[in-house]
């Protein structure tokens, strides 16, 4: 039996519901963007304050991290919307 | 140079230094939380990672609800499932990282980074350590020799703890010679 039967009013077509999870991905994908920057601000914070020589990969995963978060936002915008 | 995931006890460390280190400063010991403190996320970071191919299989087996959803969607869900359980992982991790307690032969630090947007720091003169007492709790404390550690400073300044850090006794003792060598029994700086 068709989900649609089941849950949700007829009158709002599953398209358009599909369209707005798309919507919530992409905007979620967005706050995970804005966390990778967050981590890349704390990690130069805490290696200022504390000199290791781990500090420099640190620093280097925190960006290659936040990359990552880019890249899966452009993802999201190409597979879901594309 | 060995890799340990969880390093928590540094005993005269040769490559760390703070950023604020005066000219004849050096630390005499970095600590960390001992790695057991971390075991509680690590489970559930695990269980984490393996619950999209639980769910999937649950799914397939008693609801079938995942063939009615359109594919590109259930593999974004995944996709950000796993950058949640990333952004879990990281954060704890960072946390048990950056919360280091640190001795040196002027000063004791405490340095909490409260969540990925506030970092506190708590500081004491060896001077002002009025006494040292450790705390070894429950059956995990005693097994793998870890407890916390409190330094009541003069009256006016902030105590300071080490929380769950390993090694309680040694790091207590190791304070109170500091301590001794900072100011000698009797009450006077030595000349």
């Amino acid at each position: 039996m068709p989900l649609e039967s089941n849950f949700f009013n007829p009158a709002v077509s599953m398209e358009t519901i599909w369209f707005i999870v798309r919507g919530a991905l992409v905007i979620l994908s967005l706050l995970y963007f804005v966390f990778s920057l967050i981590v890349i601000r704390q990690v130069n914070l805490m290696t200022d304050t504390l000199i290791t020589e781990v500090a420099p990969y640190l620093r280097a995963f925190a960006i290659i991290h936040a990359g990552v978060a880019l890249g899966i936002i452009i993802l999201f915008i190409g597979f879901l919307f594309g | 140079m060995s890799f340990k995931l969880f390093p928590a006890l540094f005993d005269n460390p040769e490559n760390i230094k703070l950023g604020q280190q005066e000219v004849d400063e050096h630390i005499e010991l970095l600590l960390r939380q001992h790695w057991f403190t971390n075991l509680s996320w690590v489970v559930i970071a695990f269980l984490g990672l393996l619950f999209p191919f639980i769910f999937s299989s649950i799914d397939s087996i008693f609801v079938g609800l995942l063939p009615q959803i359109p594919g590109d969607i259930v593999m974004a869900v995944v996709i950000l499932w796993y950058m949640l359980m990333m952004a879990y992982i990281l954060e704890r991790y960072l946390y048990w990282y950056f919360n280091i307690y640190i001795v040196t032969n002027i000063h004791l630090t405490d340095v909490t980074m409260s969540s990925l947007l506030s970092k506190t720091s708590t500081e004491a003169m060896l001077e002002d350590v009025q006494s040292v007492k450790t705390k070894v709790a429950g059956i995990f404390g005693s097994l793998f020799n870890f407890g916390d550690v409190v330094i009541e400073t003069a009256a006016d300044k902030q105590d300071i703890s080490f929380i769950s850090v390993p090694g309680p006794d040694f790091v207590a003792e190791r304070i109170q010679d500091l301590r001794e060598l900072v100011e000698p029994i009797g009450g006077h700086n030595a000349p």
